[in-house]
């Protein structure tokens, strides 16, 4: 496993966990997060990161984000997979996505998440998933 | 993308990267040669010289190519994917297709890039994405693209490019 891969996982595992201040702990001060990239602004800086994760926190249930494949360049790590859960009113969504995060040091400092939004609000609105989002989410999960 | 992609080579004007981090200016540090990267490099030469044929020459028979983050089903296979990019191809007027950044792992190749178009209408398009292209031997043989397919259609709509956009394409393109 690479270095920066290591790290994500540790992300995921807090996140999984519920644990918002060990998933911050993996984010350096001036982090530029584009948790819906072109689609969204960014959050800029952990202070508004945290905003975020609380309010995901409070939105997004049953959490089974999952990675299909990664690869590492310097201190780049690309990602393939999808975040699955389940939302307060209890509609399914699942959004495969692809991302870059970058580190500098052991932190991840530049975040892009690349996603359609458009897929997630069919979900919200109650519509079963596609067979093509089925096709991407039936795929190996890394470990 | 739900739109052929004909493209010139981009020229992107470095500097104007903003408040992107620093390592999002880096180029690709490999540490050694890419082996997929120059065939994408070579699709996208064969796209900016017009040359649906020789893009497809970079694809296997049975490619399946998922242009959309889920949003539409996948096109199949080398002779729909030829239909495809044909009648897409007089939409485009200019097209500026570009890779920021890219990582290889066996058999497969990460992008993050843009897809940047003018249409014969007018509108101007970009598209920022990342997407994996799975290979056998020197072929591609899936092709996954994810982005927001509504800005898309916002732009082509006549939309404005947003700030945001503005600032995630101001990237250098690897080499």
């Amino acid at each position: 496993m690479g270095r920066c891969y290591a790290i994500f996982r540790q992300v995921i595992d807090a996140w999984q966990a519920k644990d918002i201040d060990r998933v911050l702990s993996h984010l350096a001060d001036d982090v530029v997060w584009h948790y819906a990239a072109a689609a969204l602004p960014p959050v800029r800086g952990k202070a508004a990161a945290a905003r975020l994760l609380k309010r995901f926190h409070g939105d997004m249930h049953g959490v089974q984000w999952r990675i299909f494949h990664h690869a590492e360049a310097g201190d780049r790590l690309f990602i393939e997979g999808v975040d699955d859960y389940t939302t307060a009113d209890g509609k399914r969504v699942a959004t495969p996505y692809a991302g870059v995060l970058e580190f500098k040091g052991d932190l991840i400092v530049g975040w892009r998440d690349y996603v359609d939004l458009g897929v997630a609000a069919q979900q919200k609105a109650g519509e079963a998933l596609s067979p093509q989002v089925e096709e991407l989410l039936d795929r190996p999960v890394e470990a | 993308m739900t739109e052929i992609r004909i493209h010139r080579r981009a020229v992107v004007a470095a500097g104007a990267a903003l408040a992107l981090p620093a390592a999002a200016r880096a180029q690709p540090q490999e540490t050694s040669m890419p082996r997929l990267y120059p065939v994408l490099q070579a699709v996208i030469a064969a796209w900016q010289a017009h040359d649906v044929e020789g893009v497809l020459a970079h694809v296997t028979d049975d490619i399946v190519w998922r242009n959309s983050s889920g949003h539409a089903p996948a096109i199949r296979g080398k002779a729909e994917m030829r239909k495809a990019l044909q009648a897409m191809a007089p939409q485009i007027q200019t097209n500026k297709w570009r890779i920021f950044d890219y990582a290889e792992d066996g058999d497969r190749l990460f992008m993050e890039g843009v897809d940047e178009f003018w249409l014969t209408g007018g509108q101007h398009v970009a598209i920022p994405y990342a997407g994996v292209l799975e290979f056998r031997g020197a072929q591609i043989r899936e092709w996954r693209e994810y982005f927001d397919g509504r800005i898309s259609l916002a732009m082509k709509g006549g939309a404005p490019i947003t700030d945001e956009v503005r600032e995630m394409i101001a990237r250098p393109v690897a080499k």
